[in-house]
């Protein structure tokens, strides 16, 4: 068995801050003035590795590698935690929504993220 | 990026540090573990360069405000970035290049010492939590640190909400008037960390354990 019913809940939300929704805050910490670049948009894409490599799963998996590392310790030597969570990257390739392999290069991709440049002056 | 958090949420190395036998077919939690602290430097290496996109956006958002700064401080800088990508840009600058994971700070004094070793001391990388500006500019006393730019790239989302005005405020403290705040925020879903959440879960949710191995 499992030692947990519910993994260890990320404590942020990755977009808390898009969207114009950090403008409220900035005014808040006394930045009123915004500057060259703000709220200008970008796309970024990620290639993670080769299909069915390592690299794929393990870059893939950075963002939560801290809590799985977490998981792992509470577990039993024979849980296997990182095995379940590469199967559950292999399944989610071979779904192909977020993460899919590229037919031309045998790469894994991500599917495009955008960010946005938060630009202010603090005021004279 | 994607590489830095709060304690605990994203690759602390004090984490990937035990290993154990492993007794059956696939790979042990431990040896995955041994594994991935020898990979880190490897795999970050493998994957900063794709963020260029946004560090590049950054910095030229600082150059179009300033054209001389410094002094800049870049937060949470993972192994580095966009600090260094600044370095390059601004090479009469004096760049600080910060986060709170002694392990990401390693890497990044690795890449300074390989391109920023000269003149020394320009590029220097320290321990800044987001969560204590105030006192690095001064509030508790002393002179304090001031800086023309702050830059924090994809570091703030990770704050709690409630701590994130008295950050930007001790970004605000920082600077000097006039200075420059450029961040960059995701938007929009975010695929790395929306699959990231569900591997964690099919983690614990998925196949039941694999059996004690035979003594």
């Amino acid at each position: 068995m499992l030692g947990r019913a519910s993994p260890p809940p990320l404590p942020f939300e990755p977009a808390s801050l898009g969207g114009g929704r950090a403008d409220a805050v900035l005014t808040a910490a006394g930045f009123v003035q915004p500057a060259a670049g703000h709220d200008a948009t970008g796309e970024l894409r990620l290639s993670l590795g080769a299909a069915g490599s390592d690299e794929a799963w393990q870059v893939a998996l950075l963002p939560v590698m801290g809590a799985l590392a977490t998981l792992a310790e509470e577990q039993r030597p024979h849980a296997a935690v990182f095995a379940r969570a590469r199967d559950a990257f292999e399944a989610e390739v071979a779904r192909g929504v977020d993460v899919s392999v590229d037919a031309a290069t045998g790469q894994v991709v991500l599917a495009p993220m955008r960010f946005r440049l938060l630009s202010v002056v603090k005021s004279n | 990026m994607f590489v830095r958090a709060p304690r605990g949420a994203v690759l602390p190395f004090a984490r990937l540090r035990y290993s154990r036998r492993c007794f059956s077919s696939r790979p042990s939690d431990g040896e995955v573990l041994a594994q991935l602290h020898e990979q880190l430097p490897r795999l970050h290496e493998a994957t900063l360069p794709q963020f260029a996109p946004i560090w590049h956006a950054m910095v030229d958002a600082v150059a179009a405000q300033q054209a001389r700064p410094r002094v800049v401080l870049d937060l949470a800088s993972g192994a580095g970035e966009p600090a260094l990508t600044l370095a390059r840009r601004f090479p009469s600058a004096e760049i600080v290049v910060s986060d709170h994971d002694e392990g990401m700070l390693a890497i990044a004094r690795h890449r300074i010492a390989a391109e920023f070793a000269s003149p020394p001391g320009r590029v220097t990388a320290h321990q800044i939590d987001l969560n204590s500006l105030s006192s690095l500019a001064g509030d508790s006393g002393g002179e304090g640190l001031r800086c023309d730019a702050v830059t924090c790239s994809l570091g703030l989302f990770m704050l709690p909400p409630a701590a994130l005005v008295p950050c930007l405020g001790g970004i605000h403290q920082l600077l000097t008037p006039g200075g420059h705040l450029c961040a960059s925020v995701w938007e929009g879903p975010v695929p790395l960390i929306e699959l990231g959440r569900r591997c964690l879960n099919a983690a614990l949710t998925r196949a039941a354990p694999e059996p004690e191995p035979e003594p």
